[in-house]
């Protein structure tokens, strides 16, 4: 198990980055629907303006050339009724007037047309009103001619059947038109569906990724609040044990002052007291004298190596007197010369000026690392590697014995809980897992500044 | 004309309120005060009081909301503008004359001479007209009002068909038909023309039977006098509405259950006419002969101009939901229509729209006339303006004159120089087809009065006086110096309505020449003359016309606005088919009496 694949249990991803990502998703879809439903909206707009507009035009000539072949229809009907005192030709500028209205009208719908017009359609049209005007045009070279009644004649028998022949035809038209208009209203109908579905689809892919987004916020902080009921509860279990520590800490030492010091004291009290009367008397010879003393010597040395031992468990002075680096490999000589196992210390970097809390966490965390090798791991090979660079201090303790099953351990310990602090503490990262020796790798790095 | 006294004291009056108007309410007027156009209603001190007669009694007779013109005319020669309303005689007596003849005495105060000239029928033709009544269609009883006071003979109708029959009176022009000095009147109407022959300033009689005119039946609108044929004998054109009589009324509804006006889609078109002048007071009807016979025509209003500006009169018709005809002058007494070629006859979408009043002149000083017609509402007022090769382009949708009257009911409507600036404004007046549709498209509204700002027209109704600005019934339109000031007065009809006398009193206002134009070979009142000065560098352009707006005519007197210039420059007088008249410089403030070929005979300076 390496380091880098092994999540810190206690150290969950922030979910700040979740809900900031989740966020931005949700308005960047919201955006993109916003402009999309825009975009579309105003292209149907666009479109339905310019073909209503265009209808429109259409549909004004299309009332033009109803309007000119009814007028034509009243015209050929009041030159005929002999109700206006004008003779027959002067009513031909009227019928000239209306073919050229007429023909403008046609020619200016099929521009307009919003559909092409079928050219058969077309075609019968224009043959139509041909004929129309090749009637009237006879009726009135008859009325040049003289010939009234027979100009009357074609007016109201040629003309009118051809004129009822382009009202049918125009009828077509209209017809024509109408459909078109409901296929253009229907065409129009089925794009506004059409853009209805792409909006709803839209509106489906926008909830399902507000969904998505919004029940990963909601797990990322489910999994941060469970992270800190743990720690609170590691926290609180961490308090207890210091203080049982403490009291723990203090009975033992309480204990050995009693017991060891104590009594040696006492037989060192007792012992100067025999060697002082063996003085006053004078009866002891100075070399039984000397041995007495060197006796009691022995035991103010033990005292005095007693009391050093716990003042470094205590506190290790020898990181204020000679530093971080000197106080590790000391350490690691003490332990190995204690326990008799092989640890290689190895140090690279300039270790002075670090700050004091930093030195002093690093060397306990150290401390807890060998004494955990020691207690738990059944190593026979341990090796220390503290390292400075530019920025950080890293310091890694790798051993070859059992190793942890999970870096995410069920039950730490207090050491571990401990030396997950005190990194935490410092601003660094901590690490457990599976070292390059087959044991274990307990591996810290705590930011500094450049020494 | 007003003393100055009172004009001072008006002055002194209006000074504060003008400067409280300033403070108050600058910010609402985009008008500058150095051109503050004023319009006030001087109807009631000037003794006008004359309500125009529509005979309505609900049936909703399509004549009914259709009257009526007025006319300014110099009646007795004074040189001071008379005014006639057109009033009617309806099938069943009502109406009660033909007309309201108001007499000027020169200051702007007015006397009802109607029944002492004679413009009131005989109590037979009364009688007359009763029998035609068509029951459930007519009113019953006499309106009685300044007729039954006649204070002088009746009309002696030579012919007696004219006035037999119905008279839903309808429109007039005025002019000087005979020669002889005196300005006769012809009276449009549901039924026929009537024509009066002015006797010396004293009375007027019916000779439209001698005039061969009584014959003519018809629902006639606007007319005009116009030389087609510059023989110096004026000509009459008489426009015709629709085929209409009591008794071929078409039921109208609106919602189904009120009968309404019908539009004129419902009835068939009548072609207008054109009569000849023969001389000798004999008239020939030459309509089909010239090329006007138009049966598809529904003519409400009509304008000469000079299309091709070739000297010779052109006609614009505006006809109502038929495309408008121009018809150019061919120089040997026809005509050709040219209305779809030249881009008059549709609207830019291509819609025959419903065409009422009219009106031709050079507004942008090029010397080429624009052609105004009053719409329908929703269609918005016409307003082409030429191009080359006789094309004209409707620039009213991108103007503000278009955005005003988009959804106005026009009808009224005349080019004038209101604040004598030297460019030719353009009022319209509005008014609804039906007054008991409240909710027609076409209410009661205010008029329009476009102030031609250099070739921009700006809206100026509603700052030229509460009484201008409010809302009527409005048909008719006409202008005049009624107080000889030198500034265009106006008046406005309504339909079932008081008409209402305005005096200008824009201020300031620019300098001002007027010319009133007497023809020798020409005819008489000069018709169809044009006359064309320098002024600020800029060569403006007037004609002598009769007809325009809507069933109404305006003064024959030529209004130049000056602005700021010291005088009328270059001043060319082209009398109709004579060579051109070099009178060169005319100053400012007063009146020229003009004869043709003796150049100016008199001058009346203007108190100003």
């Amino acid at each position: 198990m390496s380091d880098a694949a092994s999540p810190d249990p206690a150290a969950p991803r922030s979910p700040v980055t979740w809900l900031v990502v989740g966020v931005l998703m949700a308005a960047l879809m919201v955006v993109t629907a916003s402009i999309y439903a825009r975009v579309e909206v105003r292209r149907l707009r666009d479109e339905q303006v310019t073909l209503t507009e265009r209808h429109r035009l259409d549909t004004l000539q299309l009332i033009r050339i109803d309007t000119n072949v009814r007028t034509i229809q009243d015209t050929l009907r009041d030159m005929t009724d002999r109700s206006e005192p004008y003779p027959l030709s002067a009513w031909q500028q009227t019928f000239d007037r209306l073919r050229v209205d007429l023909d403008q009208a046609i020619t200016r719908e099929r521009a307009l047309a919003p559909v092409a017009r079928p050219a058969s359609q077309a075609r019968q049209l224009d043959e139509a009103a041909q004929r129309l005007w090749e009637a009237i045009a006879r009726g009135f070279a008859a009325a040049r001619a003289g010939r009234d009644e027979a100009a009357r004649a074609i007016f109201t028998t040629d003309a009118t059947s051809r004129q009822a022949e382009l009202t049918h035809q125009v009828s077509q038209l209209l017809i024509a038109n109408t459909r078109a208009d409901d296929e253009g209203t229907a065409r129009a109908r089925a794009v506004y569906d059409a853009v209805d579905r792409q909006i709803l689809w839209l509106n489906v892919g926008l909830v399902a990724a507000l969904l998505v987004a919004g029940g990963t916020v909601v797990l990322a902080v489910r999994r941060s609040i469970i992270a800190l009921q743990q720690v609170s509860v590691e926290r609180r279990a961490l308090s207890w044990r210091m203080i049982r520590l403490q009291e723990d800490v203090q009975a033992g030492l309480a204990r050995e002052l009693h017991d060891e010091f104590g009594q040696v004291l006492t037989a060192l009290g007792f012992g100067l007291s025999r060697t002082r009367r063996h003085v006053e008397q004078g009866t002891t010879p100075a070399p039984a004298l000397a041995g007495q003393l060197a006796e009691l010597q022995d035991l103010a040395k033990q005292v005095l190596d007693g009391i050093r031992q716990r003042s470094r468990a205590l506190h290790p002075v020898v990181l204020d007197d000679f530093g971080l680096e000197h106080a590790l490999r000391s350490h690691v000589e003490l332990v190995a010369r204690q326990t008799g196992l092989p640890i290689a210390v190895e140090t690279t970097g300039d270790f002075t000026g670090l700050p004091a809390e930093t030195a002093t966490h690093l060397y306990r965390i150290l401390q807890e690392s060998l004494t955990n090798v020691v207690r738990h791991a059944g190593a026979s090979e341990v090796a220390v590697h503290a390292t400075r660079d530019a920025t950080a201090v890293t310091l890694r303790v790798d051993d070859d014995g059992r190793g942890v099953q999970d870096g995410r351990a069920t039950a730490p310990g207090l050491g571990l809980t401990s030396m997950r602090e005190r990194a935490a503490l410092m601003g660094g990262t901590f690490t457990i897992g599976e070292g390059p020796l087959g044991g274990t790798r307990v591996s810290v790095r705590v930011p500094v500044a450049s020494p | 004309m007003r003393s100055c006294s009172r004009r001072t004291r008006l002055a002194t009056l209006r000074l504060p309120l003008a400067v409280l108007a300033l403070a108050l309410g600058a910010s609402l007027s985009a008008q500058t005060p150095a051109a503050r156009v004023s319009l006030t209603d001087v109807t009631r001190e000037a003794g006008i009081a004359a309500r125009h007669d529509n005979g309505a009694t609900g049936s909703k007779l399509l004549p009914e909301t259709m009257g009526a013109g007025a006319a300014f005319l110099d009646v007795d020669n004074d040189g001071h503008q008379d005014l006639l309303l057109v009033n009617g005689l309806f099938p069943g007596g009502g109406g009660g004359r033909y007309a309201a003849l108001y007499r000027n005495d020169g200051t702007g105060r007015f006397t009802d001479i109607s029944a002492r000239v004679g413009l009131q029928p005989t109590a037979g033709n009364r009688e007359r007209a009763t029998g035609n009544r068509q029951p459930g269609t007519v009113r019953s009883a006499a309106a009685g009002g300044g007729g039954s006071k006649a204070d002088g003979p009746g009309p002696r109708a030579e012919g007696g068909a004219a006035s037999a029959a119905l008279r839903y009176g309808m429109g007039v022009a005025a002019a000087d038909m005979d020669n002889d000095g005196w300005t006769d009147i012809v009276l449009t109407s549901v039924g026929g023309i009537t024509l009066f022959r002015n006797e010396g300033g004293t009375r007027f009689v019916d000779v439209t039977a001698q005039a061969g005119l009584g014959d003519k039946r018809g629902f006639s609108t606007c007319a005009l006098w116009v030389d087609v044929d510059r023989d110096g004998l004026v000509d009459l054109l008489v426009c015709n509405y629709v085929q209409w009589s009591p008794q071929t009324d078409l039921y109208c509804s609106a919602g189904g259950g009120t009968k309404t006006y019908c539009t004129p889609q419902a009835y068939r078109g009548s072609t207008s006419w054109l009569f000849r002048n023969l001389g000798r007071g004999r008239f020939e009807d030459v309509t089909a002969r010239a090329g006007l016979f138009d049966v598809t025509g529904k003519a409400l209003g009509a304008t000469v101009l000079d299309h091709d500006g070739d000297g010779w009169p052109d006609l614009f018709i505006a006809n109502d939901t038929v495309p408008n005809r121009l018809y150019r002058n061919n120089h040997d007494g026809t005509f050709t229509e040219l209305g779809l070629q030249s881009g008059v006859a549709f609207s830019t979408d291509g819609r025959a729209r419903a065409g009422m009043g009219v009106d031709a002149a050079d507004v942008d000083n090029s010397g080429r006339p624009s052609v105004a017609v009053t719409n329908f509402s929703g269609e918005m007022l016409g307003l082409f303006v030429p191009q080359e090769d006789g094309v004209y382009v409707d620039s009213a949708p991108q103007s503000a004159v278009g955005r005003a009257t988009r959804q106005t009911l026009g009808w009224g409507c005349f080019f004038f120089d209101v604040n004598l600036d030297g460019w030719q404004d353009l009022l319209v007046v509005n008014g609804q087809l039906d007054p008991a549709l409240a909710r027609s498209p076409g209410e009661a509204s205010p008029p329009h009065l476009f102030v031609n700002r250099q070739g921009r027209f700006e809206d100026v109704a509603r700052a030229a006086g509460s009484a201008f600005a409010a809302a009527r019934i409005g048909r008719g339109a006409a202008f005049a110096d009624i107080d000889a000031d030198g500034d265009p007065d106006v008046v406005l009809t309504s339909n079932g309505g008081y008409a209402q006398l305005f005096r200008n009193d824009s201020a300031p206002r620019g300098g001002v020449v007027r010319l009133r134009l007497r023809g020798s070979s020409s005819n008489r009142d000069a018709i169809g003359t044009r006359v064309t000065g320098v002024v600020n560098g800029v060569r403006v352009s007037r004609m002598v016309r009769t007809g325009s707006s809507y069933l109404s005519q305006s003064e024959l007197v030529l209004t130049m606005g000056l602005g700021a210039a010291p005088a009328l420059e270059q001043v060319v007088v082209e009398w109709p088919g004579r060579p051109a008249e070099r009178l060169g410089r005319l100053e400012s403030g007063a009146r020229y009496d003009i004869v043709e070929g003796r150049g100016v005979v008199a001058s009346v300076p203007y108190r100003r």
